[in-house]
């Protein structure tokens, strides 16, 4: 019961973080891009009930900012301004998976007012807004490069296994190689030979197969070593006494019995390459501005002062921790699964 | 030799070594299987082939059945040497010579049921509909003495008596000629060994099939063998009508065989020779 | 002696398979690093081709292999541009600087890592080993990122060590042009060298209790070692002169892997922690397409990986006597 349970909230949360991630237009009171230059490091806006009189809203609310005279740089609230949040508004236009037009916003403030849940960058720019906008590129390079990785593994562990012999032995060596090296030093090395200038989607799509090129070896020998397990068992035997054709026991009989496998290896690999491609954004490799990735997020925390100063700005690594979390609890319960199946 | 009473299989001369690669640096370990093996199974008979437990018999069955490749000799076939063939040309070979693994459990994938199981043959030689072929399964697994009503159930929720039925069913959708039991019977109790070779000798008068029995246990093939081959060491020593060979063994190793039978048996045997 | 040839053979092929690969790479740059050059208005174009022909770069590819292998042999590691100067004293330093880094954080993790790895395979049921085990289970979801950026905004706020370098600004100023040497500001680089390695033993260490734990579990379950308990033979020998010896071989070998890990997260730690390692090297080099750096970086990245499997491979030969009789 208490593995079900484990299972059933990680599941939640991937679900959780992935469908905001995708509606990120409609949950964010604020397109990725909008600045606001009269308002850099705005602090995150506390959401009231009771205003200052005192007196109490049914609508929830926010107060708009003012220059704290004392701490030049930093902001007080400004308890005369108040703006009532509304709910379903209609603010500036985004794409839903890039397909969709709509207008419609989940929450939003009057101008000339700002709910920052997170606070704002050093242009003003709503980092929840930027979280979300930023989590679907991190997200999609983080699946997309797995799925790659997989992907490769499956064909060339799938054939290595199934052939066996010379092949095999090619095969897995060429795939220690790549395990054996430290993979940032090579991620660096092959993003180095591509050329910089190129434009943002290429960037991304690079980034991706990058990466998902990278990590094969792993899933590859993990799937070869079922493919050299599964073709010696006799059912796989009594098939080619049919006249199976190799093509047939490979889909029949051989890949379903990777299924666990490859599960395991997509669970454990997403989070790892979600990480890389924050990691590279963040060194400054990946996609750049003003894209949003979690990695240029994070990258404004490589100057001292905003790194003090500035807590918010930590909120979008402390988040990742939950997402990895919940990554890492599903991959542990379906090995679990897997090794009660076997059993 | 007329067409009429050509053996349905003539195997002259086979060999098998294995070869395990001692690594990128190191010497290979060679074992061989069987050397020189001929014999041949005329249509409607039982061949027995005993020996004790070992590589040799199930490598043997496999090279007959082609499920492994022979190092040397030919195996013909309607006129044909199938050892020498490609998978491509086998088709007509697959369809009349099957075999039957000693193991159930691993001979049946898990995650299919018997009714899709037993269709597989059907499917893989592109026989039928979808529809046509679950018929098909049915009918053979009443001819075997399943009920059709647990078509959908997996192995593993069968016996293992029940599963070497399923195995057998499925061997015979491809109506063979020849089915090569490979110790089927080895992992059954006596109970089910008996309901089995009664199965077996229904099917044989019913269909005019062959068989191949291989097994390291004298008593059961004394049973029902028309013809015994013992094998020692990876070559054949004996081969002679079972009555002839339970009667008066020739060679040592059959005599060895023979004397570690329980006595009792033994007199049972003299007794029906 | 056959063993110890196979493994040198084994890491000559990965080192040769790893060159290659840097090899190509450079190749597929598009572009040679001469077009940065050719910007220059004050190189006429037949400086630049005669540049050309004296690297090589006019011939066919496994003539440039060879003479670059050649020249690699030899210690000529290429040209950086940015830097204005040859890649191998450029690269030394910044190479001392990451082994330094690695060294220290290696040790640390591993004196850290055997001892609770043992503990916790020796006393499963302890409070103690469920709480390490829930310690490690959190430092692994915490991404490296965020520990390194999250010690940086320690040491910032607190003040209690450098935040960044590798030596105080009148430590650098005082070795007059040279770099600082290392041993006489012992102190010093001691301070500098805390946070960067502390981040990084924290991050490989979760990793490294497990693989300890089970290891060490793994032992403890055998036979021959229920056995000897069932001798009644005292727990600590057990551990310790019965349990620990045959633990230790995949143990060594997780050692060399571990290398690998680590110089990863290195990479990270120097650029976040500012090191002047390897890691601030690449990456610069990685943007302004300085190849010949990326490659000696990557080469040299390597060869460290390749040495330390070797080493951990020769610590096998001398510790197993099962490798010996092989």
């Amino acid at each position: 019961m208490r593995r079900n349970a484990k299972l059933a909230i990680a599941l939640t949360l991937l679900v959780i973080f992935h469908s905001a991630v995708l509606f990120a237009g409609f949950l964010a009171p604020y397109g990725f891009a909008q600045q606001d230059r009269d308002l850099p490091f705005a602090p995150p806006t506390g959401i009231h009930f009771v205003d200052a009189s005192p007196r109490w809203h049914a609508r929830p609310f926010v107060y708009g900012f003012a220059d704290d005279p004392d701490n030049p740089g930093a902001y007080r609230a400004d308890t005369a301004a108040v703006y009532p949040i509304h709910f379903f508004v209609q603010g500036a236009p985004y794409k839903i998976a890039g397909v969709l037009s709509a207008r419609t916003h989940l929450f939003g403030v009057e101008d000339p007012g700002r709910i920052f849940l997170m606070g704002a960058d050093s242009f003003g720019r709503d980092q929840f807004a930027r979280f979300l906008f930023g989590g679907q590129l991190s997200l999609l390079a983080g699946v997309l490069a797995a799925v790659l990785s997989v992907a490769l593994g499956i064909v060339i562990g799938g054939i290595a296994g199934f052939h066996g012999g010379w092949l095999d032995d090619l095969l897995m060596r060429g795939g220690e190689l790549f395990l054996a090296l430290p993979w940032l030093y090579l991620l660096f090395a092959v993003r180095a030979a591509l050329p910089l200038d190129v434009s943002q989607a290429q960037v991304f799509l690079l980034l991706v197969a990058v990466v998902g090129l990278i990590g094969w070896a792993r899933p590859a020998r993990m799937i070869r070593g079922v493919a050299l397990s599964a073709k010696e068992r006799n059912f796989v035997l009594a098939a080619r006494g049919f006249g199976a054709s190799r093509t047939y026991l490979l889909r029949r009989h051989i890949l379903p019995e990777a299924y666990g496998v490859i599960l395991t290896q997509l669970t454990l690999l997403i989070p790892q390459y979600i990480l890389a491609e924050v990691t590279l954004t963040f060194l400054g490799l990946g996609v750049g501005e003003p894209m949003a990735s979690w990695g240029t997020l994070l990258a404004a925390l490589q100057q001292y002062y905003v790194l003090s100063t500035y807590w918010w700005m930590f909120l979008p690594a402390v988040l990742l921790v939950p997402l990895f979390l919940a990554y890492y609890a599903a991959a542990d319960a379906v090995q679990e699964r897997l090794k009660s199946v076997a059993l | 030799m007329s067409a009429a009473n050509a053996p349905l299989l003539r195997v002259a001369g086979l060999a098998k070594t294995y070869t395990q690669r001692g690594g990128f640096i190191g010497a290979n370990h060679i074992v061989h299987a069987f050397e020189d093996v001929s014999l041949s199974v005329e249509i409607g008979s039982t061949l027995a082939i005993v020996g004790e437990s070992g590589a040799g018999k199930s490598s043997l069955a496999r090279c007959l059945a082609l499920l492994e490749h022979p190092d040397r000799g030919e195996i013909w076939h309607n006129g044909r040497n199938v050892a020498a063939l490609s998978a491509a040309d086998l088709a007509p070979f697959r369809r009349e010579v099957q075999l039957i693994f000693q193991d159930s459990t691993s001979a049946l994938n898990p995650r299919l049921s018997a009714v899709e199981l037993i269709a597989e043959p059907l499917l893989i030689q592109r026989i039928g509909t979808p529809a046509h072929r679950r018929d098909r399964a049915r009918e053979l697994m009443r001819s075997v003495g399943l009920a059709p009503e647990s078509a959908n159930k997996c192995p593993l929720e069968f016996s293992g008596g029940q599963r070497q039925r399923i195995a057998l069913a499925r061997a015979l959708a491809l109506q063979p000629k020849l089915l090569i039991l490979d110790e089927a019977l080895s992992n059954l109790d006596v109970a089910h060994q008996d309901a089995m070779l009664n199965l077996l000798a229904t099917l044989q008068a019913a269909h005019a099939l062959a068989y191949i029995h291989i097994s390291h246990d004298l008593r059961l093939v004394s049973q029902f063998a028309g013809e015994v081959a013992v094998m020692h060491k990876g070559k054949i020593v004996e081969r002679a009508p079972a009555a002839d060979l339970f009667a008066r063994p020739q060679h040592a190793y059959t005599r060895e065989l023979l004397a570690a039978m329980p006595p009792l048996e033994t007199l049972l045997l003299e007794r029906s020779a | 002696m056959r063993y110890l040839t196979r493994r040198l053979v084994h890491a000559g092929f990965l080192f040769i398979g790893v060159s290659f690969f840097s090899f190509a790479l450079l190749q597929w740059a598009p572009g040679d690093f001469f077009d940065e050059l050719r910007l220059n208005p004050r190189i006429s174009a037949q400086t630049i081709d005669g540049l050309r022909a004296e690297y090589g770069l006019d011939q066919s590819l496994p003539v440039r292999y060879e003479r670059w292998l050649a020249s690699i042999a030899q210690g000529d590691l290429g040209y950086s541009i940015a830097y204005n100067s040859p890649v191998g004293p450029l690269i030394a330093v910044r190479a001392r600087n990451t082994l330094v880094l690695t060294g220290c954080a290696m040790i640390v993790a591993w004196a850290l890592a055997i001892p609770l790895g043992i503990y916790t395979a020796a006393s499963r049921r302890s409070w103690l080993s469920r709480s390490i085990g829930v310690a490690t289970s959190t430092l692994l979801t915490i991404p490296d990122l965020l520990l390194f950026l999250c010690l940086l905004l320690l040491a910032v706020r607190t003040g209690w060590v450098p935040a960044g370098g590798m030596f105080s600004a009148s430590t650098t100023l005082d070795a007059t042009g040279a770099d600082a040497a290392l041993w006489p500001n012992i102190k010093d680089l001691a301070a500098h060298l805390f946070l960067p390695a502390a981040g990084l033993a924290l991050v490989t260490l979760p990793a490294l209790i497990r693989h300890v734990r089970s290891a060490m579990i793994d032992v403890l379950d055998s036979p021959f070692l229920r056995a000897a308990r069932g001798h009644g033979i005292p727990r600590a020998r057990l551990l310790f002169h019965y349990a620990l010896p045959v633990a230790a071989n995949p143990l060594i070998s997780l050692f060399g892997f571990s290398i690998a890990t680590m110089l990863s997260a290195s990479l990270i730690a120097e650029v976040v922690l500012s090191w002047p390692g390897l890691g601030p090297l690449l990456i610069e080099a990685t943007l302004s397409r300085d190849v010949y750096v990326v490659v000696a970086t990557v080469l040299l990245s390597a060869g460290f990986l390749v040495f330390g499997i070797l080493v951990s491979d020769l610590l096998l030969f001398a510790v197993d006597p099962r490798i010996r009789q092989e």
